[in-house]
């Protein structure tokens, strides 16, 4: 028996399950981190995408700040695939496609793909069930959009 | 031959824009085509441009000037009168990723006004994209400003 057994018998620190707003947040922060690593400015750039999302409207900030240390955690013990595997069965159905969009939209936005992001955006594609042909023809659009 | 037109002849607006200006141009007519554009909307630009290649060397004052000269014709010309201006030069290869951005951009507030439709329908027939691949960019960026 551990010396924490008895004090914390309430189970306040185990871990939460996912939500949807860590689920979306999740995934991107996934993509960000894809290719190996992730800067503190690509962790700031999300922070600024999800602020503009609705879904995080009524999310105090401080909520938000806790929200992203803890998916940081994750990242950090399990990386992205652990990320992507907890959050993508609380991800909305009517949001699978726009997080895969968004996904996708950070990982081409360096204007280059390399193996491991082609990889993590066919496994995402899978898991999220974005039909093949749909998939191509989001991940043309976002070629077009970052190029130049 | 006007008294100052030889003193102010690299300050007007008339002229040809430059690549960047135009590339730059057409997103200050997609924030803008709501009849207004706020400075933190031009801050965001600035930073969704630093990214491209295409202003890899340009400083600041630079960016300064290219958002300062577009959204000077957006004022005097409308968003309209801009996006024609910035279609005339815009090479072809970089006409489909202004147009991408330009819908993102009109879009991200996940509502579209009636002027805002007009607009991107102007724009696809200014920078001549095909009706079906208009529709298909839409699409996804209807579905990427969801959530």
């Amino acid at each position: 028996m551990s010396i924490f057994d008895d004090v914390l018998q309430s189970g306040q620190f185990e871990e939460q399950p996912f939500g949807p707003h860590e689920a979306y947040a999740g995934i991107l922060l996934a993509s960000s981190a894809c290719d190996g690593h992730i800067a503190d400015e690509e962790v700031q750039g999300l922070v600024t995408i999800l602020g503009r999302t609705r879904l995080y409207q009524h999310v105090t900030p401080q909520r938000f700040g806790s929200m992203i240390d803890r998916l940081l955690g994750v990242l950090k013990r399990g990386g992205p695939e652990q990320l992507v595997q907890k959050s993508v069965p609380v991800v909305p159905t009517e949001l699978k496609e726009t997080v895969f969009i968004n996904a996708c939209d950070i990982v081409l936005a360096d204007g280059v793909v390399e193996n491991d992001e082609k990889e993590f955006i066919n496994d995402l594609m899978h898991k999220l069930e974005i039909p093949a042909d749909r998939a191509k023809q989001i991940i043309q659009v976002l070629v077009y959009k970052n190029q130049g | 031959m006007g008294l100052f037109d030889s003193l102010f002849g690299g300050m007007e607006t008339g002229g040809k824009l430059t690549t960047q200006e135009a590339f730059a141009g057409v997103l200050v007519a997609a924030s803008g085509c709501d009849g207004h554009i706020a400075d933190e909307e031009l801050g965001s630009l600035a930073t969704c441009l630093v990214r491209m290649k295409l202003y890899q060397r340009a400083n600041g004052r630079t960016f300064q000037q290219i958002l300062s000269k577009t959204s000077g014709i957006l004022k005097k010309k409308g968003a309209n009168g801009l996006v024609d201006a910035c279609a005339e030069v815009l090479p072809k290869e970089l006409a489909i990723t202004a147009f991408t951005n330009a819908v993102d951009i009109v879009l991200a507030d996940g509502v579209v006004e009636p002027d805002e439709r007009a607009f991107i329908e102007h724009l696809a027939k200014a920078l001549k994209i095909s009706g079906e691949t208009a529709k298909l960019i839409a699409s996804v960026m209807v579905s990427k400003n969801k959530g």
